[in-house]
């Protein structure tokens, strides 16, 4: 059996570098995936197939991270609308005005030097 | 010499297969080895990862690898034991699932190991760890502090490749 093409991390990162938010999905299982693996979990299902997120999604938890030095930041849940969660944090607001229940959108946020990007999150208004 | 051992020939390997091997993709992890493994070695044996309840597993790049394991593979109520003692871990594993299927822990033990040693480097995969006691070169016992290189991350793009192997035990009916 030939090694697989490429990692799931791999195809990951290539969205996000494209600007979009990929997850995968068994068709035959009607079983949503997230993070990225080879074979679904509970299922073990291999025909996972990979799809963009809309990028809309609702804050299931959130917390504030209040380091030593630098300022303090917010790290929370996300369920996306496709019907997966992940950890990211959301920006362009108060690290403690995010709430469960708010309404985010998705973003890439490419860091400085060669890290991969990776998702962050926004206030959706009304989405 | 009192106690309880196992019973001799009271469980079985029934499945065995091995994740991709050599150069694989880049940015794979050790643990989508270990369940690429699992996976074929459930093939090999006519059973689904319903059926799995023990995971057993080790690897210098997860401390604990059961865990991320178990999480990957969707199994939160697995038996699980992560011992590592080197590269004599997985006979340990055989030992302990062994232990764990008599005594009703688990009825179905899946045994992984995944590295991509091969792509990262030994520096990057196995941490040392220093016996002061047993240094040989009489320089300062503290270990020197790990320059963190890139390719210790998720970054690194893969020239070479890993390996991994995997075996599956089951209770049975002893002979």
């Amino acid at each position: 059996m030939p090694n697989a093409a490429e990692s799931p991390l791999a195809t990951y990162i290539a969205h996000l570098k494209r600007g979009e938010l990929g997850y995968q999905f068994s068709p035959s299982a009607n079983q949503v995936v997230f993070y990225p693996r080879l074979i679904a979990p509970k299922t073990s299902k291999r025909d996972l197939e990979w799809r963009v997120s809309k990028g809309l999604g609702t804050v299931h938890a959130t917390t504030v991270v209040h380091p030593q030095q630098g300022d303090s930041y917010n790290v929370c849940l996300v369920d996306m609308d496709e019907g997966f969660r992940l950890m990211s944090r959301v920006e362009d607001i108060a690290p403690n005005r995010v709430k469960i229940g708010m309404r985010v959108k998705f973003r890439v946020h490419t860091p400085e030097g060669d890290e991969d990007p990776y998702p962050v999150f926004t206030p959706a208004e009304g989405a | 010499m009192s106690g309880t051992s196992v019973t001799r020939g009271s469980v079985a390997i029934v499945g065995a297969a091995e994740s991709d091997l050599g150069a694989v993709a880049a940015l794979m992890s050790p643990i989508d080895l270990m369940a690429q493994g699992i996976d074929r070695a459930l093939h090999d044996a006519g059973l689904s990862l319903k059926n799995v309840d023990g995971l057993f597993c080790a690897t210098t790049q997860a401390r604990t690898s059961a865990m991320s394991l178990a999480e990957y593979l969707g199994l939160p109520n697995a038996y699980t034991d992560s011992t590592i003692v080197g590269g004599s871990s997985f006979e340990v594993h055989v030992a302990h699932a062994h232990a764990a299927l008599e005594a009703g822990l688990c009825s179905v033990a899946a045994i992984a190991y995944g590295s991509t040693q091969r792509t990262i480097g030994r520096r990057a995969a196995s941490t040392r760890e220093f016996n002061p006691y047993e240094n040989p070169s009489g320089r300062s016992c503290r270990p020197a502090p790990m320059r963190w290189r890139r390719a210790a991350t998720c970054t690194s793009m893969a020239r070479r490749g890993s390996r991994w192997r995997k075996s599956r035990w089951r209770r049975g009916t002893g002979r």
